[in-house]
């Protein structure tokens, strides 16, 4: 389990230098002088030859990137933003932990509310009920969260005047966001626990556990939703990614300061450095968020675990 | 021989999905979609882009069916071009998808060895991104616009393709005619695209016809923050971005638009199930 | 038949809903078992023998399936009637099953002594301490060390696993166990292993048992009673001897000749001509009349009724009734 959870690790670091040279080269590539937009236009030739050569903006692609990674991995620096000219992580930092509170309030919803009603479909496959929820579920998956967001802000803001339309901090600001943000996967994971339900609720041993006189709640919780786990995870692993997508768009509806909104506003300043850090900051979430599947696969699954 | 024997199994796949009211619900709205966009020049009853400041912020009327947006220009009509926008958008991107990432997944799973870690490990670092951020970071590298959105929507989708038909061809690259192919020195190429390549066709298409879904979203949501298509162009997502501004007393702005994507995204997602219901008869329930 | 049978099925029918059309799994069956006797139930694949199973059980999916008539008396009471709570009291206490293919009848996830141990701590009151001794006990009776208990399904071979359903069927000492072709899915080497071990348990135990399986061999070892299904319906049942000594329906008769004699040479084996009607198809008249070698008129078009060869014997077949009309005259 160690040995596993260390190669897994080691990938992370590869998989997140790949990152790292990747989002560092695309931008590179990106037409736009950084140095003009800080000095603005009115700056002098040499001090923008000046600031240039400060910047190292000079010396060759990989000599830049060395240096980039360098700073991250000894001083923990992933630079310095162009406009605001603090350092990068602290940007970041100010604002993830909202990202974060967002996407995991989402994901709370989604793993709660989707699994139960998941849970219920399957039970009574075929039935109204759960017709009129896979129903419901195709549309949440097929829904633009920020469309979602804007009614809600309709209905429960402009009309009914209940919860605050914008900003971040109380848990009044947190329904509306992490709801919308939390529809498309609660779909998602009710749809793919239905559908993994259904696949053990047929196989034998839920016969041996019925005719052992066991209640029908128990052989669906105790054998059948936890044989049905398996699939459940991964898509909800997967969709972790998608929330801290979703999260972008969700912070530009409900104005809430997260990273997204500070990535759109540093792609629209061309303010590299910022992009460059979210991006990687993101994906590092992201990766690890992945590797704690992984490892849950090892507590669900008695065969990975033995492995 | 073999030829018949495909037809056979197409008819089938066709006659199962033909009972499958919701895809071909799906089907049908799609299709209708289709035509609007094509015909938008003929059906669309003013031009998408006209300004008529005088009749800015017409809520729903005779004259303008949806109403009029700030600089009163008719929301029935930027609708249908939308259409024609957003489908365009799903087409292009997930065909660049579909050719990268195929043609990777092809030689990583045909190649092995080497050429497939290396591919694969790639498709890795693309994953470990997520899709919409993806596709955000590659638009703030090439700029905005509608050739560049779709460059990024297609990207961002790359491994998944490159992922599907390399496990398809993992598993066909082992059958005896490909065995057969190789000892009548047929080249690899060929055996790729003549042999390989149709036999993951199945999977592909259902992930296409969901893909399209995903991909007309994620291009929404793109030109929903502004880095998407820019108005005056028609598009669904910029709509909603302006309408937003204007939630306060013209929220047909914003339930237009937002029907338009849902639809759009709901036929292809019904057709999707369908067509994977169809195909693959283990996960029918 | 004075005494009191532990099991009495009468008149029983079962339908599926099918896409198809209905599936009528199971068509007035009568069958009873005795305290402490073990009925082999014969027929091929598709006769309806499992759908019984899970009918006496009351774990038929319904929907699709439906009794459509008939009772099922257990030690007096009738399954189809009693509540579920009533009825889940029965489960595994009185009645358990072991089930054909013992790679997918464990739990993957659950380790097999707590699946052991479920079956015990459902129907008794003891401790999980004692009931895990219990199920340490129970491992070792079936032939598995003890420490076994803490491993997954997926760590045992297929006669293993299949030992394991056999202590969870057992657990309870119940008054029935219904064996669902419980050597089909083993190895051939492993397959007298368990037969012999569970034809242990039942003398040392005294179960009565339903023992469905198509092996004639392995009904005439060790059952009392033979009951021959064909299309849902038994159409002859007997004492072993009775069904040995004179089979009498064409179709037993059948599965007889197409069994290897040892003490004649012979170069084909016998076959029942034809194939099972459709499950979805309603024959008029007897439904082996297609198949039948001696298919008279009415065979097409009437029913055969019950004939009593002997108080112990009966068969669903015109070619008795004709004689027992001609000795009532």
């Amino acid at each position: 389990m160690l040995k596993f959870t260390l190669k897994r690790l080691a990938s992370l670091v590869l998989v997140l230098i790949g990152v790292s040279f990747l989002v560092f080269m695309l931008l590179s590539l990106t037409p736009g002088d950084p140095v003009r937009m800080m000095l603005g236009e009115s700056a002098t030739p040499e001090a923008q030859e000046a600031l240039r050569k400060e910047m190292g903006l000079d010396d060759p692609l990989l000599l830049q990137y060395g240096r980039y990674m360098k700073n991250i991995v000894v001083h923990q620096d992933l630079g310095t933003s162009y406009s605001t000219q603090r350092p990068v992580l602290d940007e970041i930092m100010n604002v993830f932990p909202n990202t974060v509170q967002l996407a995991v309030a989402a994901m709370v919803i989604a793993v709660i509310l989707g699994i139960f009603l998941g849970i219920i479909s399957a039970v009574k496959q075929n039935s109204l009920l759960d017709n009129i929820v896979m129903v419901l579920a195709l549309i949440g998956t097929s829904a633009p969260i920020f469309w979602i967001g804007i009614l809600m802000i309709l209905l429960f803001s402009v009309q009914l005047g209940w919860l605050p339309p914008s900003g971040f901090g109380s848990f009044e600001q947190l329904i509306m966001p992490a709801v919308a943000l939390g529809m498309q996967s609660t779909a998602v994971v009710a749809r793919m626990t239905r559908s993994s339900m259904l696949e053990v609720i047929r196989q034998d041993f839920v016969k041996t556990a019925r005719a052992k006189g066991q209640r029908e709640i128990i052989v669906i919780l105790k054998h059948v939703f936890r044989n049905a786990l398996i699939p459940i995870i991964t898509v909800v692993g997967l969709q972790f990614g998608t929330l801290l997508g979703g999260a972008m768009l969700t912070e530009v509806v409900f104005s809430i300061p997260g990273v997204g909104r500070l990535m759109i506003e540093a792609i629209k300043q061309r303010d590299f450095p910022i992009v460059q850090g979210s991006v990687l900051f993101v994906a590092a979430c992201f990766s690890l968020v992945n590797l704690a599947v992984d490892l849950l696969y090892a507590v669900v699954d008695p065969k990975v675990s033995k492995e | 021989m073999e030829e018949k024997k495909s037809r056979s199994q197409l008819m089938t796949v066709l006659k199962t999905l033909s009972r499958n009211k919701m895809a071909i619900f799906g089907l049908i709205i799609l299709l209708l979609l289709l035509i609007m966009g094509i015909l938008a020049d003929f059906i669309a009853p003013y031009d998408y882009a006209k300004q008529d400041l005088a009749n800015a912020f017409q809520h729903p009327n005779a004259k303008h069916l949806f109403g009029t947006d700030e600089f009163g220009r008719d929301i029935f009509s930027r609708i249908i071009y939308g259409a024609r926008t957003s489908l365009l958008v799903g087409f292009v991107s997930v065909g660049i998808a579909v050719v990268v990432g195929g043609a990777l997944g092809a030689v990583a799973g045909y190649y092995g060895k080497r050429i497939d870690n290396f591919i694969m490990r790639l498709m890795d670092v693309l994953l470990a991104i997520p899709q919409t951020l993806l596709a955000i970071a590659i638009v703030a590298a090439l700029g905005t616009g509608l050739t560049n959105l779709m460059i990024a929507v297609g990207i961002s989708a790359v491994p998944t393709y490159a992922r599907i038909v390399r496990a398809s061809v993992l598993t066909i690259r082992e059958e005896e005619y490909i065995e057969a192919a190789k000892a009548s020195g047929t080249t690899n190429v060929r055996i790729i695209v003549r042999h390989i390549l149709p036999n993951c066709i199945a999977p592909v298409i259902v992930q296409v016809t969901l893909g399209m879904a995903g991909a007309i979203l994620t291009a929404a949501g793109m030109s929903f923050i502004g880095l998407g298509i820019q108005p005056p162009n028609a598009e669904w997502g910029n709509m909603l971005s302006t309408g937003r501004d204007y939630i306060r007393g013209y929220s047909y702005m914003t339930m237009f638009p937002g029907l338009a994507i849902v639809i759009t995204v709901l036929s292809l997602n019904l057709l999707g199930d369908g067509l994977r219901d169809a195909l693959d008869p283990k996960l029918r329930n | 038949m004075g005494e009191q049978n532990l099991l009495d099925i009468k008149n029983l029918s079962v339908e599926y809903k099918t896409e198809d059309g209905i599936v009528y799994a199971v068509n007035e069956l009568n069958m009873e078992i005795g305290h402490k006797e073990t009925l082999g139930f014969v027929g091929e694949t598709g006769a309806g023998k499992t759908t019984t199973a899970m009918t006496i059980m009351g774990l038929l999916p319904t929907p699709p399936g439906k009794v459509t008539s008939g009772e099922i008396l257990f030690d007096g009471r009738d399954m189809l009637k009693i509540g579920d709570k009533e009825r889940r009291g029965i489960l595994g206490e009185e009645i358990s099953i072991i089930f054909q293919d013992p790679m997918t009848s464990l739990n993957p996830s659950m380790k097999v002594g707590d699946q052991i141990v479920e079956m015990i701590r459902l129907h008794k009151t003891i401790s999980k301490k004692d009931a895990m001794e219990e199920a340490d006990r129970l491992l070792e009776m079936v032939g598995i060390r003890r420490e076994r208990a803490n491993d997954y399904p997926h760590q045992f071979s297929g006669g293993m696993k299949q030992r394991v359903v056999i202590a969870i069927a057992l657990a309870c000492q119940p008054k029935l166990i219904i064996a669902d072709e419980p050597t089909t899915a083993l190895d051939v080497t492993i397959q007298a292993q368990v037969m012999n071990l569970i034809k242990g348990f039942k003398e040392k135990l005294g179960t009565s048992m339903i023992l469905i399986t198509h092996d004639l061999g392995i009904v005439a070892e060790i059952c009392d009673k033979v009951a021959i299904m064909y299309a849902g319906q038994v159409v002859e049942y007997a004492d072993v001897e009775g069904i040995y000594l004179n089979p009498c329906h064409p179709y037993t008769k059948g599965l007889f000749n197409s069994i290897p004699k040892l003490d004649t040479e012979e170069e084909w084996l016998e076959e029942i001509h034809g194939l099972p009607p459709e499950p979805t198809e309603r024959i008029e008249g007897c439904s082996f009349s297609p198949r039948c070698p001696n298919c008279m008129k009415i065979c097409k078009h009437k029913k055969p009724g019950i004939t009593y060869i002997d108080d112990r014997h009966y068969v669903r077949c015109f070619l008795y009734e004709n004689q027992e009309v001609k000795a009532d005259e």
